[in-house]
């Protein structure tokens, strides 16, 4: 390694972070050496959030482009990259969402280099082609019609479309289907010059690796990349202040009822993130939440889930629940309003809060054991602006009181800042609204 | 001190890094030692699942795996709860879908709560309670859970599925919902807990510790929480017989669903741990393994675009062989020339074999991916608890990968021709097959 071409950012809880001196590429490294296996990933700072009107998927889209071919990468020489990356016996995938796309492998050790020199191609090499496209858009016409199958897509697809009105977070990541229809190569190769650069892109390593070799692998296959010079739109859109309750109904065919409620809640970098969390696991995580006894082991509903989203830009706090034949809407509903209610009233138990501090020791435990989970987790925290919130979050967590929860409660789960929307089956319309 | 699987320093093989304990009446216990991370995983199986009923109601194994965790000897429903959720601690038992004849559990937490593990296992496994108010609400779930799946393409199309190629009886059979909701109503607790006092025993269990845990504790503790459990072992019952099979079809109409589910294929034959088993795998992985490269992923997807995703596989080579199928998502519009691809991509295979290079890009992933899917605790559990199961050394895990590598091309072709059969395909789709939703 160079000395000189890197920088050293930060090293916190286990993790490091280097930048390359010349063209700005952030570089995680975060040695785990539970197996002689690693994980290389590459996230990019572009999310369906960067998409405007009219291009909505693109970033979607894009990714699935990326495995169609780069100039080093692609079937014409027998190397495409699934078929490269197969043979080494990786493990890996792609995903886009709101605030990021991330590329991934876990390799046997010894094979690390092919997954840096695929994804240093694919960073400023990649062929984005109007045949690939035409093929690959009917392939995601597919995806999101397997969307449209499930009703708890058809209702988080809503919700975000009921609660965002200005900010980009409104559209699906996917697209909408018009534009996934209609999304030109140009657009997408434009896309992909002003978003796929180093300086946009964070390379993070993990499992069995050492340092110094991990970085001169890094610095092989990224260092001779250039940051483009295309200027990077930032979104300045702002969500306004929801000032009313919002609500929505979908009536189609099935045979279980949905119900989904958000809140509108600040950014993931926020402090109010960690006691929204808590809040959340108090609600609805294990069979003693307050939700999975009100509604759970009652039979009332098959299942609830409740999360605080974590991202770039200001998100939502989220309560699902899946109802049992023949149960109503509205008294699940209300059950739903009680309890958030009762979280922004009085304190949480000493036991709640502890419980949920062990669940996060224990998880962040198994992200530690596998190279895979400790990419996933830094990309997510790249996503939302800062990894060193995968470092901090147990004491993020720790310093979490009763008295904190009950105050985001009440300053965000209020009626007026909800959004509340109904799947409700055909077979069943008299239910709805 | 134990010897450290995972020391990146000194990576010797399974067969020397694990230690072999006896259950009571025959059962095995396998443990790891993985001090790189503060966890620990157990996982296990025993003889307990669907296909050890006699009288064909299957749905009572499953609901004594489902009434585990309400309630033991011990623990209401509720302080079980609060025990595994107050520590970090994550159990499930289930019905295996790999294994018809077991179920499954697994638990998993850091390695300071060994003992509670330990203490929670036997109480869950050995001395559940069945309480009668705990069975009507799983009775109720249960029905929930079915009447979700009616509007289900993919539970729908694979149930049909399994109607084409198995007889009644068949364990690999998916009973329509109907059946199933009638046999659930009516399953009492005297059922379960005649069940469980049959067939729950250290005799058939198989399990695994890997994580931050010395051996002697785990001995010592596991020993001490599952002393003196045995009942008298079962034979697996008979299994109807599978016909050859004959090629049918079956189309499912859904409201409101514009993907539909596809399977096609036929019952299968082979079996984890039979001679041919890397070959035949290896003959299945140029088919459909992966949707992006296997050859029905390039035809189907990368050329011609009509899916998203696309797979084949042996579902179920532990106990009672599983079907061989290929399971695509596809608009109705792209239904037929689909379907038709598939089968010209399979003929063209069949007549052919894999060419050597693919084969060799198979051996390649394989043996790789057999690495990398050891690369957790709960990783290697599984796999140890499956080597177990099927009466395997554990040498077989450092030799599978090798013997991947060696399985010749002519190996491949044989098995390929052996174990998939395009004469014999039933097909099933389910979804809005006009079209428009």
């Amino acid at each position: 390694m160079n000395k000189a071409s890197y920088e050293l950012v930060e090293r916190r809880g286990g993790v490091s972070e280097f930048r390359l001196s010349h063209n700005g590429l952030s570089v995680l490294i975060a040695p785990t050496a539970v197996a002689p296996v690693a994980t290389l990933g590459v996230v990019y700072r572009v999310g369906s959030k960067d998409e405007v009107a009219g291009h909505t998927g693109a970033t979607h889209m894009l990714e699935h482009l990326m495995f169609k071919g780069t100039k080093r990468f692609n079937r014409s020489r027998g190397t495409e990259i699934a078929r490269v990356l197969q043979r080494v016996g990786a493990n890996f995938n792609a995903t886009t969402w709101l605030d990021r796309t991330n590329y991934y492998a876990t390799v046997p050790v010894e094979h690390l280099e092919t997954a840096a020199d695929i994804e240093a191609d694919r960073m400023r090499g990649a062929l984005v082609r109007d045949e690939d496209l035409e093929k690959e858009r009917s392939v995601v016409l597919n995806e999101l019609d397997r969307g449209e199958n499930e009703p708890f897509e058809i209702l988080l697809k809503g919700l975000f479309a009921h609660a965002f009105i200005e900010h980009p977070y409104h559209h699906p990541t996917i697209g909408w289907r018009g534009d996934v229809e209609a999304i030109q190569g140009e657009t997408l190769r434009r896309f992909y010059n002003t978003f796929y650069q180093p300086d946009n892109a964070s390379v993070i390593v993990a499992g069995d690796i050492e340092e110094k070799p991990a970085l001169d692998l890094v610095e092989r296959f990224f260092g001779p990349l250039e940051s483009g010079s295309a200027r990077r739109p930032r979104g300045t859109i702002r969500e306004g202040r929801q000032r009313g309750e919002r609500r929505f109904t979908v009536h189609r065919s099935g045979e279980l009822g949905f119900i989904g409620c958000v809140w509108h809640i600040p950014e993931g970098l926020h402090r109010d993130i960690a006691p929204l969390g808590v809040a959340a696991q108090i609600l609805t995580e294990g069979v003693v939440s307050r939700l999975s006894r009100r509604l759970v082991e009652t039979n009332l509903c098959l299942g609830v889930h409740a999360s605080a989203m974590e991202t770039h830009d200001p998100g939502l706090f989220q309560v699902f629940a899946t109802l049992a034949p023949g149960v109503e809407h509205a008294d699940v509903e209300a059950m739903i309003f009680e309890e958030v209610h009762a979280l922004g009233t009085a304190m949480a138990e000493p036991g709640e809060l502890a419980r949920a501090k062990v669940q996060c020791r224990t998880d962040l435990a198994f992200q530690r054991e596998s190279p895979a989970r400790l990419v996933s987790a830094l990309t997510e925290a790249v996503a939302i602006g800062d990894w060193r919130t995968f470092a901090d979050e147990m004491d993020r967590v720790a310093e979490v009181g009763p008295e904190d929860v009950m105050r985001v409660c009440q300053m965000y789960l209020k009626p007026s800042n909800r959004t509340v929307g109904w799947f409700v089956p055909e077979s069943d319309p008299e239910n709805g609204r | 001190m134990t010897k450290n699987l995972f020391d990146p320093g000194d990576r010797i093989s399974f067969a020397e890094r694990v230690t072999l304990h006896a259950f009571d009446g025959g059962g095995r216990l396998a443990v790891v030692t993985n001090t790189h991370a503060p966890t620990v995983t157990i996982a296990g199986m025993l003889q307990g699942g669907p296909a050890m009923v006699t009288d064909g109601r299957f749905a009572v194994p499953s609901l004594v795996a489902a009434m585990l965790e309400r309630g033991t000897a011990e623990f209401s429903r509720m302080a079980l709860a609060r025990e595994l959720e107050d520590h970090g601690l994550q159990l499930d038992v289930r019905s295996s879908s790999s294994a018809p004849a077991s179920v499954s559990f697994s638990l998993q937490g850091l390695a300071e709560e060994l003992p509670r593990m330990a203490d929670i296992l036997s109480s869950v496994l050995r001395r559940p309670s069945f309480p009668g108010e705990e069975l009507e609400k799983v009775q109720e779930r249960i029905l929930g859970v079915l009447q979700h799946e009616r509007q289900d393409t993919s539970a729908v199309a694979f149930g049909q599925f399994t109607r084409l190629v198995y007889p009644v009886g068949h364990p690999h059979r998916r009973r329509e919902v109907e059946i199933r909701e009638a046999e659930v109503k009516e399953i009492t607790r005297e059922d379960l807990e005649i069940f469980h006092a049959r067939h729950y025993g250290g005799h058939s269990l198989v399990c695994a510790v890997v994580g931050d845990v010395e051996d002697v504790d785990v001995q010592q503790l596991f020993g001490e929480a599952l002393f003196g459990w045995g009942v008298q072992a079962a034979d697996l019952p008979a299994v109807p017989e599978v016909g050859v099979g004959v090629p049918a079809r079956v189309d499912t109409e859904l409201p409101d669903r514009p993907n539909l589910d596809v399977y096609l294929g036929h019952a299968g034959d082979l079996r984890f741990g039979d001679t041919d088993y890397p070959a035949a795998q290896l003959a299945n992985s140029c088919l459909g393994q992966s949707t992006l490269t296997s050859r029905l992923g390039v035809a189907v997807r990368d050329e011609a675009g009509l899916t998203y995703g696309i797979n084949s596989g042996f579902m179920g080579t532990l106990q009672i062989p599983g079907p061989w199928v290929i399971s695509l998502s596809v608009a109705s519009q792209n239904l037929e020339r689909a379907l038709g691809l598939c089968r010209e991509v399979l003929d063209d295979f069949l007549s052919t074999g894999p060419l050597e290079a693919e084969l060799e890009d198979e051996r390649q992933a394989w043996a790789g991916g057999y690495q990398v899917g050891l690369a957790t605790n709960v990783g290697v559990a599984v796999e140890l608890v499956k080597t177990l199961l099927a009466g395997q050394d554990i040498s077989r895990m450092d030799q599978f990968p090798k013997e991947l590598l060696a399985v010749s091309r002519d190996e491949v072709t044989e098995a390929l021709r052996r174990h998939i059969n395009p004469k014999r395909l039933a097909v099933s789709v389910a979804g809005t097959l006009g079209g428009e939703v």
